[in-house]
């Protein structure tokens, strides 16, 4: 993810270890917009969480079209990093946006056997 | 006690065996869908569950089903069935919101999880409301 977007990304996440009380540093992830004709995941980005569990530079205010969106968390090589073994191989949420002009904030918190997400701003 | 009072209580003893009858040996994969925005069960809600093919990839679907009045989905699949693999559940959320007449943030959720020993029970449910969604591995 680039810190050096111009303006900030219209659609945010935040990962969180909630095993460990901590954020989900170095935690791989992927955008992907589903393409409504030929009903295939176009990829848009893939970044890596920063140390505050945060990827700046999902998209930019232009890309971001109404659609359906996927947000692929790479959770199974991130607990393996860490020498943990964890009940999902990886974590895909997906997600509409009706409205593009407004602020999409995806979290994920994270444990080795658990996982929850909200639509936040 | 009445006669209308003993009649009720035959219902009641006469219904549970019933129910008791009816569930075959007990799937060791099973899911809770709760509506956790209304405080109820997720019921009516259409679901799947695959498997992935561990050297193609590919998911081959096991066993659709919709949850009943009390947001589960018992018989998922035996014993026989279960075997080590990387498996996907699949819950149709928006169908689910729509029929109540709501929007969902989550068009379906798609859970997938690794089983390493189907000797144990699983639990994978479904806490759900319009805009949040959480799960955990129960047994």
């Amino acid at each position: 993810c680039s810190e050096s977007a111009s303006g900030s990304s219209p659609l945010t996440t935040h990962v969180l270890n909630s095993g460990d009380g901590v954020p989900a540093a170095r935690l791989a992830l992927s955008l992907h917009r589903l393409d409504s004709n030929l009903l295939i995941w176009n990829l848009l980005t893939v970044g890596t969480t920063n140390e505050d569990g945060r990827c700046p530079g999902l998209i930019s205010s232009e890309a971001f079209t109404a659609g359906m969106y996927k947000l692929r968390f790479e959770t199974g090589a991130y607990w393996e990093r860490l020498g943990r073994t964890s009940f999902y191989p990886y974590v895909e949420v997906v997600f509409t946006i009706s409205e593009p002009q407004q602020r999409f904030h995806v979290p994920l918190l994270l444990s080795r056997f658990s996982y929850s997400t909200y639509r936040g701003s | 006690m009445s006669v209308q009072r003993l009649q009720k209580l035959q219902g009641h003893i006469v219904s549970a065996s019933k129910s008791a009858a009816m569930a075959g040996p007990s799937s060791p994969l099973t899911t809770h869908v709760l509506n956790t925005a209304m405080g109820v069960p997720g019921s009516n809600m259409a679901l799947s569950l695959s498997r992935q093919d561990p050297s193609t990839a590919a998911w081959s679907l096991i066993t659709t089903g919709t949850t009943n009045a009390d947001g589960r989905c018992p018989g998922l699949l035996t014993r026989e069935m279960f075997t080590v693999g990387v498996y996907r559940m699949r819950f149709e959320t928006a169908q689910y919101w729509e029929s109540l007449g709501e929007t969902c943030f989550y068009p379906y959720v798609e859970i997938v999880f690794t089983i390493n020993d189907p000797s144990q029970k699983f639990h994978v449910p479904l806490l759900l409301s319009r805009f949040s969604y959480s799960t955990y591995r129960g047994s």
